[in-house]
């Protein structure tokens, strides 16, 4: 069930009328958790047994580290393993057990194993790392064990967040339960204006995009070195879009609800440096890295050396959490020494960049990274890096100005879009100018609307 | 709680301000938008082979999968020739063929300028619309338009099964009306042809493939040559694969199953189905040709098939026009085929059982249709 199907629309409108309509609190918030439960399963309903359990442990361990303050460490090495395990199973097993067979041969060594004919959990990379946030932040004494199942279920399947996040912390979104929402205070412009953005981003945008961008990462040595490019800058947006994209409709579903859930983008291809980029793409997990991860090695406290093997690690394992393959890794490595880098300019006090240099730079190397992400294969990637640093290749197919336009007109419109906060005074609008454009305007994305549905690319993590 | 009401009528007032924009827009774009092209994919090129080689075929048959996969047109054929009547079978079927689809394939036939036909041997038409897959897909789109509204819920609301099943065809069918009215994807097939002209040419690649072995099967493909390409088919076998066993038992309960013939047995439902069909019927015969109608095996519509006969031949007594019967709807006329080893699955016979049951066609078809031909040609002759 995507946000963009009409399954969907009509699952979210029963909700919302029944959700609007229940009067008790508990009631309602029963509604939201069988309908998550139900939203999840629609994927894949033997799943649900694993997200139940992974609530169950860590309500459980929660109040066992609040009440046993000699044994917490204990605990949370429990939770650790049994969510980082299962995590490892259904994400990593087949990749470490065919890397371990690839090493071993590499040394003259034959291993044999079985693979796992193991389907991966939508979402379990996105409430794994929920569920661990609530027993460190308990850990560390930041937060209260919740007394409410209820309440912990919700936080862990909460349906607008479950499968692609934004990653929400339990002490953001926690106290959002105990009271009782007011359909006065949604703020339903915004939230309609949001749902409709990211419509049009996964829609309109990254699915109309998918189709080309598959072609040129298929084969890019039929491709034109200028075309390979292209299609580089093409999936630089498409991935944006389709993620950002979701994450829209994800705050804007929540928001009609009477709930707020954190920003996960912020313009994030304008940034000047590759630290201001991890400030605004994919917030929620950048922080968990820097809070969860980075601050638990040590962060910045140990000394120059230490700090930058721990941006490095912190940056590999985010690779990592992204897919089970070396091209994530590299891709996580690719940013880590990008941040390396940028810090040691700053530590070096090296003189500031030009805004218009650093952005070039920043995005140049953002989207060569995202080569790295989106390739099927080692062979791939660097057939296609070579090209995008125009070492080039022997193709002869091209994809055309059409594209070049596109790629154009959308980096202008995203520019204009930030700079002139047009967002912003579309909500400022009187609410029926508001609902004329609204009008005008979806009859003329579904035009746009491609035939069939994608899942979103955040879902495969 | 009075600003709850007010808050409540707001939205309302503000939902119709949405709907009017919305709708306003609609029509612009409706207005501006070219309308469609009929293009049924294979039964379109069996359309265009058949136009041309309208001289050549005697025989049509005209139907859903159930005569695409089951009317063997060499087998009949054979049948025939060896009796001496020299007539050739064209295999018209196409997979879940609609109302509407037959409607328009079978006046584009009879409307084929100097044609041979004798005979057009229709089949019942399905529903369509199981899912929402089959409502938005480029097919469905084509009679999805108000002045077809009329025959698509006839279709829906005259074929044999439950209420909640009607209803959810017809929920399905309108969100086809509303994708084709939204036109859907148009722009974006134009601004980003490569998808779409990617799996036309696979379509296309496939519908070339089957229209290269028109002259030699004469329409007819066999399921079992499916296996390697169509996945559905695939799937569908293997699952019939897995419970034959209880598909073996439903053929035996099929044959003891004391089907009744009386008039009493024809339901409300099967009255409405046969009016439709004979309206098929009877524009065959009004056109010189022998109408034919033809009922597959189906052990799971056994009763819901004999009721439509018994309807259609109780119309067909009272009208001018006379249809010649094929019916393999009950398992003692021809006990052969229900024998689960010449089936594919559930709904089809296999290649073996689709030979099989296509010579006896012919057999029947030498009895009902050669005497009346070699009567026509006598006359023409003495004439």
């Amino acid at each position: 069930m995507l946000f963009v199907e009409p399954l969907f629309l009509v699952f979210f409108a029963a909700i919302f009328i029944a959700y609007w309509s229940l009067p008790s609190l508990t009631a309602r918030k029963t509604l939201l958790l069988i309908g998550s439960y139900v939203f999840y399963g629609a994927w894949d309903w033997r799943f649900l047994g694993l997200i139940a359990f992974s609530t169950l442990v860590d309500f459980c361990i929660g109040k066992r580290i609040a009440d046993n303050t000699d044994k917490k460490k204990l605990y949370l090495i429990i939770s650790l393993v049994s969510n980082l395990g299962l995590l490892g199973i259904f994400k990593y097993f087949n990749f470490f057990a065919q890397s371990a067979v690839d090493l071993a041969h590499v040394f003259g060594a034959t291993l044999n194993y079985t693979t796992l004919n193991i389907i991966l959990p939508v979402g379990i990379s996105f409430y794994t790392f929920q569920t661990l946030s609530y027993t460190i932040d308990i850990y560390r004494g930041k937060l209260k064990p919740q007394k409410s199942l209820l309440d912990f279920s919700l936080f862990v399947a909460f349906f607008p967040q479950l499968v692609a996040g934004p990653i929400v912390r339990a002490i953001d979104f926690l106290p959002q339960l105990e009271t009782k929402r007011l359909w006065t205070n949604i703020p339903f412009k915004a939230c309609l204006l949001l749902f409709t953005i990211g419509f049009i981003k996964k829609t309109v945008i990254s699915d109309n995009l998918a189709f080309t961008i598959d072609q040129v990462f298929s084969n890019p040595d039929s491709y034109t070195t200028l075309s390979i490019i292209i299609g580089t800058l093409l999936y630089t947006v498409q991935i944006y879009c389709d993620f950002s994209g979701y994450t829209d409709m994800a705050i804007a579903v929540a928001g009609l609800l009477g709930f707020s859930l954190m920003k996960n983008f912020d313009a994030p291809y304008l940034a000047t440096s590759i630290i201001d980029f991890w400030r605004k793409w994919h917030i929620s997990l950048s922080t968990w890295l820097r809070d969860y991860l980075y601050i638990s090695l040590g962060g910045n406290r140990h000394g120059t050396i230490k700090r930058y093997r721990n941006l490095m690690l912190t940056m590999l394992l985010g690779g990592l959490w992204h897919g089970a393959a070396w091209t994530f890794v590299v891709w996580g490595i690719l940013h880590g020494l990008a941040l390396c880098i940028n810090h040691l300019w700053h530590a070096l006090k090296a003189p500031r960049l030009p805004n218009f240099l650093g952005w070039a730079i920043t995005f140049y190397l953002v989207s060569m990274a995202w080569i790295f992400f989106r390739a099927p294969d080692f062979a791939t990637a660097f057939t296609m890096a070579q090209s995008y640093m125009m070492i080039g290749t022997s193709g002869t197919q091209s994809l055309g100005a059409f594209y070049a336009f596109i790629l154009i007109g959308l980096f202008a419109t995203h520019f204009v879009w930030q700079k002139a906060n047009i967002a912003a005074r579309i909500e400022a609008l009187s609410s029926t100018k508001f609902a004329i454009i609204l009008g005008a305007t979806i009859p003329l994305i579904l035009l746009l609307h491609p035939v069939g549905y994608r899942p979103f690319i955040y879902f495969q993590f | 709680m009075q600003k709850t009401l007010f808050n409540v009528r707001a939205a309302i007032q503000y939902c119709v301000i949405f709907a009017f924009s919305a709708c306003l827009t609609i029509g612009i774009i409706n207005v501006l938008t070219p309308p469609k092209q009929i293009e049924l994919g294979v039964a379109t090129a069996k359309l265009e082979y058949l136009k041309r080689h309208a001289q050549d075929y005697n025989i049509i048959f005209l139907g859903s999968s159930r005569t695409h996969r089951m009317i063997d047109s060499k087998a009949v054929d054979t049948q025939l020739n060896d009796r001496g009547c020299p007539m050739r079978t064209f295999n018209m079927g196409f997979a879940n063929l609609t109302l509407e689809e037959s409607d328009y394939l079978l006046d584009e036939i009879i409307a084929i300028p100097n044609n041979s036909f004798d005979m057009i041997v229709i089949d019942e038409p399905l529903t369509g619309f199981q899912h929402i897959d089959k409502a938005v897909s480029e097919r469905a789109q084509i009679f999805s338009t108000w002045s077809g509204t009329k025959r698509r819920l006839e279709n829906i609301w005259s074929y044999q099964e439950s209420t909640l099943k009607k209803l959810y065809r017809t929920g399905i069918a309108f969100y086809g009306y509303g994708y084709n009215i939204l036109n859907i994807g148009t722009l974006s097939q134009r601004l980003f042809p490569d998808a779409y002209n990617n799996s036309r040419q696979q379509q296309q690649s496939n519908i070339d493939k089957e229209v290269s072995t028109f002259n030699r099967l004469g329409g007819f493909k066999i399921l079992e040559d499916d296996l390697n390409e169509n996945e559905r088919a695939q799937k569908t076998h293997e699952t019939f694969l897995a419970n034959i066993e209880a598909f073996k038992k439903t053929l035996e309960n099929a044959k003891t199953i004391k089907i009744k013939q009386d008039n009493t047995n024809t339901t409300h439902a099967a009255k409405a189905r046969a009016e439709i069909l004979n309206k098929h019927i009877e524009k065959i015969s009004q056109n010189n040709i022998v109408a034919g109608f033809y009922v597959a095996p189906l052990p799971n519509r056994l009763q819901a098939n004999n009721q439509l006969i018994n309807a259609l031949q109780n119309i067909s007594q009272s009208s001018s026009s006379n249809a010649v019967w094929i019916n393999y709807n009950t398992p003692s006329k021809f006990p052969i085929i229900w024998n689960a080893e010449y089936w594919f699955d559930p709904y089809h016979l296999n290649r073996e059982g689709a030979r099989l049951m296509s010579q006896d066609i012919g057999r029947q078809l030498y009895q009902e249709i050669c005497p009346k031909y070699a009567h026509n040609n006598a006359e023409s002759e003495h004439l």
